[in-house]
């Protein structure tokens, strides 16, 4: 039974542990010293993310190929995952250095993702956008275009005006398309400007795209700004059945911007119905 | 013929220097809290040392009260330093099968990720306001217990908490 649960576990690690889409190898075969070390870090995402193999798999593709990139990259997503952003940082400059265009975005978001280094995530993500001539793209979860990130880190740096102006403008773009949360974090700028009708648009957009308990908790705060309490309670009894119910922000590995917690909504219930 | 076996047995002192890959020093896993008599205080036990694998820190295992409560912790008894430092200090740990945290590390480092050194005030309270902590979430896997790896990053600027990471 032990091992059983060890390969369920081992499974599912494996498959949230491989970074990266794999390279066609036979890109490379025209340097076959580079092909070989393409092929290792084929074999280094077939082990265990971060043991003893999935390492030396990794250093010898480096080893016989320096300027491969990837073999860095890989590397330093597993430092970062662990908390080891001093190392994090060292691998993953070695693949920026040696192919931006990849890696710049990636080095962006994992500023923001595990460090909420807003000014560095900034940094890169302009850097990226002054590279390329077409779309930067996502994060590396899919969870934000960059320039919806990079409005947030505006935001939380304190500048929701700008943050507001980089995401209005990118949501104008033709190219946009809707990210699990957008609509929630423009609500949120928008009741923070307090441009509160369009506060309750964007909180309605969201839920039509994805319901989730905070675009009902801060319906009820622009609620709650407009003097309908018992509409704010509805909405926060609202939140609270849509946490039960597990729909609501939700990343394994941080806090994300905008996100609340169940104590979050309780308090403020108990806080309005103990006052009526 | 003495030079010979001489010159043969440099040769092959030379080549036994250079180690392939696995016998440098590679770690069994990347980021593996290993004990440390030096660090580690004794009354504290892994249950699988052999399973213990740093990557069960994100698999949803998270904290009684849910990240609020962790940092209401360390909000109520954190007292900022007047060192204005800035970076960020990372406490790596273990939480066992039991829910019991162990083997703690310290990594400090700057805005950049240089390493750094912040200054004991404020190192030490995060540390013991981390070790008293005992609300962590055991990872259980059909009826199962295992130990996990854990760690807590703190944003630190002019000498007080700014952000509390994951």
């Amino acid at each position: 039974m032990r091992i059983l649960a060890l390969l369920s576990m081992l499974t599912m690690v494996f498959y949230t542990s491989v970074s990266y889409s794999q390279r066609n190898c036979n890109i490379y075969k025209g340097d076959s010293n580079c092909y070989k070390a393409c092929l290792e870090v084929e074999k280094a995402v077939m082990h265990y993310a971060g043991d003893r193999s999935f390492q030396e798999h990794l250093l010898k593709s480096i080893k016989l190929c320096p300027e491969f990139d990837q073999a860095y990259f890989e590397l330093s997503v597993n430092y970062a995952k662990r908390g080891l952003m001093h190392e994090w940082i060292k691998w993953i400059n070695k693949a920026v250095e040696i192919s931006p265009e990849d890696h710049l975005g990636w080095r962006g978001w994992y500023h923001w993702f595990f460090m909420n280094n807003y000014r560095k995530a900034i940094a890169d993500i302009d850097s990226l956008d002054a590279l390329l001539d077409y779309d930067i793209g996502s994060t590396g979860d899919g969870l934000y275009h960059l320039k919806i990130l990079k409005g947030l880190c505006y935001k939380e740096l304190g500048n929701s005006e700008k943050a507001l102006q980089i995401i209005e403008l990118f949501m104008d773009d033709e190219e946009y398309y809707q990210g699990s949360f957008d609509y929630l974090h423009l609500g949120v700028l928008y009741l923070e400007t307090n441009q509160l009708n369009k506060a309750i648009k964007a909180f309605e957009k969201q839920n039509l795209y994805n319901e989730i308990s905070e675009a009902y908790f801060y319906s009820a705060e622009v609620s709650l700004l407009k003097g309908n309490e018992a509409k704010a309670i509805k909405l926060l009894n609202m939140a609270l059945k849509k946490y039960n119910e597990g729909l609501s922000m939700h990343d394994p590995y941080r806090q994300l911007i905008d996100e609340i917690y169940k104590v979050d909504i309780e308090s403020k219930l108990e806080l309005l119905t103990g006052k009526q | 013929m003495k030079n010979v076996i001489f010159t043969l047995s440099i040769i092959i002192l030379f080549l036994g220097c250079e180690k392939p890959l696995k016998e440098q020093h590679i770690p069994v896993h990347i980021g593996l809290i290993e004990y440390d008599a030096k660090k580690d205080t004794l009354g504290f036990e892994v249950c699988h040392e052999d399973l213990l694998s740093p990557y069960f820190h994100h698999l949803n295992i998270s904290y009684e009260g849910e990240k609020p409560a962790m940092v209401k912790e360390y909000k109520n008894r954190f007292k900022p330093s007047d060192s204005l430092e800035n970076g960020f200090i990372t406490i790596r740990f273990i939480v066992n099968c039991k829910g019991k945290a162990g083997r703690f590390r310290v990594i400090q480092i700057d805005e950049h990720y240089n390493l750094k050194t912040f200054s004991d005030e404020t190192v030490m309270q995060l540390y013991h306001i981390t070790r008293s902590l005992k609300g962590w979430d055991i990872f259980e896997r059909n009826h199962e217990s295992y130990d996990y790896i854990r760690y807590v990053t703190f944003k630190i600027h002019n000498g007080e908490i700014k952000d509390i990471m994951p």
